[in-house]
């Protein structure tokens, strides 16, 4: 039987006790397995309850178009979809392209600008003033776009398209370079790993 | 007789959990498990500056509101900057404010630096439960050389667990409690554990939104009054996707820090959801720590999340500083 990461997904909202102590703090019932299975599953849900943070900030200016971050995913996330925000600059020139280089898709850049490799994802040019969507999974959800979406299927640096991560049974770090975006979000959306493999 | 922590999760399979002739070995790794949870959780902070490009001939200084955990843990804090032309070191000070005072966590003048390539520095310490803002200076040790500040990223990282019951309420459990072959698994034993694992969810918030630029206000990238709009309308000054997967209209605490050049204070700095007819959440420039909360609206799901706008606006002839806006989640709310 397999143990699923998405087995253990669940929605915290009004759903926390408010007191933990108001479940299973009885010596009495005595243990039973269901009560080791629930404590199990419990261990997993928290694990796995991270969200992503919405980053605002500028890479637009000439002098600075890369920035570097670290983020911190939940265990056995192996992938996943970028959301960058697109903006124009004050003379309303338009957004150019978006470049992301990770550490685990591939090697990160050395110079003081990103620049585009086998390993970079590129989103193409988007038009001003636009929340564009960059899928980084391109196989896998192509048309889900919340927001303007351009997305380029034949990107001029192919290779490895996807933002993958560590996986494994810990929280991992992870370092992203990108260059050309005014804010930048992440969603690990795979859960279906099999934990017991 | 040890507080074990496991530097990964270990799983029980499903038969495992199943037969009930097996003894305690299997709650002894669901009980290392919460001491994982306690020791490897989520991030504290996550901070992209949106600065000047290539500084000379002066730090830059940048300053925010945090919600550490009560316990007062240890955090890895791993800073990338840019260095631009020039081979001088870069120079960092970190400082946390608790006490009524500035606390040095950190600060070096030792950071090698080749010209033209961006720099990640790692350094752990100790946030206070009752620290409530984070400040970080960057420099060059040759001041014409220039520099560019990216990014810091806080997560906790706690060594070791010791006995007793913590601020935040945890309780670590001894190995020799249940160490003995054949042992029977006791209710107390999972009890603790499962309200182990509830008190690190309800003690670490989460970093969901960030926009900082630098405290000093002649150094600031961005000023609302600067944009084409008018006094008093909002100009958005950074928007992005917070993803929150399976959550429903969760709420974030926020917080800001802002100030004035002159004139009312009152509400200048907000934050609200895009393309959604919630609240905005307003704050006052006047140089303290603003707080407030966002109810958010959000479908649940695996691509549950929302886009965050912060926006500035400025009263006639005046000038908003807005240093930073913040937000933080805590599941359950």
């Amino acid at each position: 039987m397999a143990k699923l990461t998405s087995q253990f997904a669940r929605e915290w909202t009004g759903k926390v006790p408010a007191d933990p102590g108001d479940y299973l703090t009885q010596a009495t019932p005595a243990a039973r397995f269901e009560y080791l299975l629930g404590v199990d599953a419990l261990m997993w849900q928290v694990a796995l309850t991270m969200c992503q943070p919405a980053l605002c900030f500028d890479g637009r200016q000439a002098a600075a178009d890369t920035v570097r971050f670290s983020l911190v995913f939940p265990p056995a996330s192996v992938n996943a979809v970028a959301y960058v925000t697109s903006w124009g600059d004050l003379s309303g020139a338009i957004q150019g392209d978006i470049d992301i280089d990770t550490t685990s898709s591939g090697s990160l850049g050395t110079s003081y600008s990103l620049t585009a490799d086998a390993d970079t994802i590129r989103i193409p040019a988007e038009t001003f003033g636009t929340s564009t969507y960059g899928d980084l999974t391109a196989a896998k959800q192509r048309s889900v776009a919340p927001g303007g979406t351009n997305i380029d299927n034949a990107p001029s640096a192919v290779g490895n398209r996807q933002l993958e991560l560590a996986g494994g049974k810990v929280r991992s770090v992870e370092d992203i370079e990108i260059k050309g975006c005014g804010g930048f979000g992440v969603c690990v959306t795979v859960r279906t790993e099999d934990l017991e493999t | 007789m040890a507080f074990t922590v496991p530097t990964t999760m270990s799983v029980l399979k499903m038969q495992q959990l199943l037969q009930t002739d097996q003894g305690a070995e299997r709650l002894q790794t669901i009980i290392e498990n919460a001491h994982h949870l306690y020791c490897y959780g989520p991030a504290h902070s996550v901070v992209v500056y949106t600065t000047e490009a290539k500084i000379t001939n002066r730090t830059a200084r940048y300053e925010w509101p945090i919600l550490p955990s009560a316990d007062g843990l240890d955090y890895v804090f791993r800073h990338h900057c840019r260095a631009g032309t020039g081979g001088s070191n870069l120079e960092l000070t970190v400082e946390e404010y608790s006490g009524g005072a500035w606390n040095t966590l950190e600060t070096t003048t030792g950071i090698a630096a080749t010209a033209n390539t961006p720099v990640t520095y790692t350094h752990t310490d100790t946030i206070p439960g009752g620290s409530t803002k984070l400040r970080v200076t960057w420099g060059r040790s040759t001041a014409a050389h220039e520099f560019t500040p990216n990014s810091l990223t806080v997560y906790p990282l706690v060594a070791s667990l010791s006995a007793g019951k913590t601020s935040a309420g945890f309780i670590p459990q001894d190995d020799g409690l249940i160490g003995a072959a054949g042992c029977p698994v006791h209710t107390e034993f999972f009890n603790r554990a499962y309200r182990n694992a509830l008190y690190v969810l309800q003690d670490r918030y989460q970093p969901s939104l960030s926009f900082v630029q630098e405290d000093a206000s002649a150094n600031m990238l961005y000023e609302p009054s600067g944009a084409s709009l008018g006094a008093s309308e909002w100009v958005r000054m950074g928007a992005a996707w917070l993803s929150m997967p399976y959550q429903r209209d969760a709420t974030l605490d926020l917080r800001a820090l802002a100030s004035v050049n002159g004139g009312s204070t009152s509400g200048l700095v907000g934050v609200r959801q895009a393309g959604a007819d919630g609240g905005l959440a307003t704050f006052d420039a006047d140089g303290a720590i603003g707080t407030g909360t966002l109810k958010l609206v959000m479908p649940g799901g695996p691509n549950s999340g929302c886009i965050l706008e912060v926006l500035g606006t400025h009263t006639s002839g005046q000038e908003t500083y807005v240093h930073a806006v913040n937000g933080y989640w805590k599941p359950g709310t």
